[in-house]
């Protein structure tokens, strides 16, 4: 039980000091790649896995928790994922009643599109790396033009993109 | 509208939309202010936003938002629940077995396909974000928040990106008010 309550607060540490997808990675790295509790290898290696399921790619905390406590790690930082969520509440209850004035609206329009330009500093760097031949450069295009035209569900595209990857590399 | 009629909603969204937390957002857009009207695209605006400089994971704040907008908290608790716990368990399961995986060169493969999806799953995911502030303002000023934020973003917290957006978004009157 206190090694679940000792996963689970530092699990927490992460969380809360992280505002988008990846910035809690330094700090588990720093706890747990640090002090030999987990390897590079096996850092990364979660990450791809939170890249592969569906959810937030921070998602990846609950690979690390799976990794270096099980089930047990697992359920600890599902837990510290979701604790921080219902903070917005509160804020939601307090400025949610002058949402409806004009300034206030153009500042919510301004913040959408803000945090598009903010994501795109998150997705290009990824891009960047699985981009390394042409054909996954058509699957980002592909993929790109079904989500926004073909409103298809993604769950078929990423397995698309699997046997098609799959068949390159056999005809390769 | 139904507390079940919320939970189908989220749990479609959230168990088969990959590619992170942008395109299950883009998708609950698509259901819960285009496709049924259940909240405005203020409201939406307002949940996203607040999620934004929520710490922790910004979808479920996301989600927990949306719920609460919808149905109050029990809305906010069965979204949270539903949006983070099944996604959760596959992530578990695939942690539980993916050293092995990443043996089996066919597996790599497959994986790679996967990702470059994910990241053009996370692109359009933007575009469709977007798209209804783009054209329910002057484009140019909505072009010039997305790059603010491209730009800043390399630079500053993405906190203070979010705040230079809100404090630019107040004050810059456009042609539209």
């Amino acid at each position: 039980m206190t090694e679940f309550v000792l996963l689970y607060l530092l699990f927490l540490k992460a969380t809360l000091s992280s505002f988008s997808g990846m910035t809690a990675l330094p700090i588990l790295r720093q706890e747990l790649v640090l002090t030999h509790r987990l390897t590079d290898r096996q850092l990364n290696t979660a990450i791809v896995t939170g890249r592969l399921t569906p959810g937030p790619k921070g998602g990846y905390i609950v690979a690390v928790g799976q990794t270096i406590g099980g089930w047990r790690g697992a359920t600890a930082a599902w837990l510290a994922m979701v604790t921080p969520a219902l903070l917005v509440l509160p804020l939601l209850y307090w400025l949610g009643r002058h949402a409806k004035s004009p300034p206030v609206k153009r500042a919510l329009d301004a913040v959408m599109l803000t945090s598009v330009g903010l994501s795109l500093t998150a997705i290009l760097p990824l891009a960047r790396d699985a981009i390394d031949s042409p054909a996954p450069a058509l699957l980002v295009a592909g993929s790109t033009w079904f989500f926004i035209r073909a409103k298809v569900e993604t769950v078929w595209l990423i397995l698309a993109g699997a046997v098609l990857m799959l068949g390159v590399k056999m005809l390769n | 509208m139904y507390l079940g009629d919320l939970a189908r909603v989220m749990l479609r969204a959230a168990t088969l939309t990959f590619g992170g937390g942008n395109p299950t957002t883009a998708a609950l857009q698509r259901e819960m202010v285009e496709r049924r009207h259940w909240l405005s695209g203020t409201d939406f605006a307002l949940a996203y936003t607040l999620s934004r400089i929520t710490p922790g994971t910004n979808l479920f704040a996301c989600c927990s938002a949306l719920g609460y907008l919808v149905r109050g908290w029990p809305g906010a608790i069965v979204c949270l629940l539903i949006a983070s716990v099944p996604s959760s368990i596959l992530t578990a399961l695939l942690a539980a077995v993916m050293e092995r995986l990443l043996d089996w060169p066919a597996a790599v493969a497959m994986m790679h396909g996967a990702i470059a999806v994910a990241i053009g799953l996370s692109l359009g995911s933007l575009f469709t974000l977007a798209q209804p502030y783009l054209t329910s303002a002057p484009l140019l000023r909505g072009l010039a928040f997305i790059a603010g934020g491209l730009a800043l973003g390399y630079l500053v917290s993405p906190v203070w990106v979010l705040v230079a957006g809100a404090a630019a978004g107040y004050f810059w009157q456009g042609a539209d008010s």
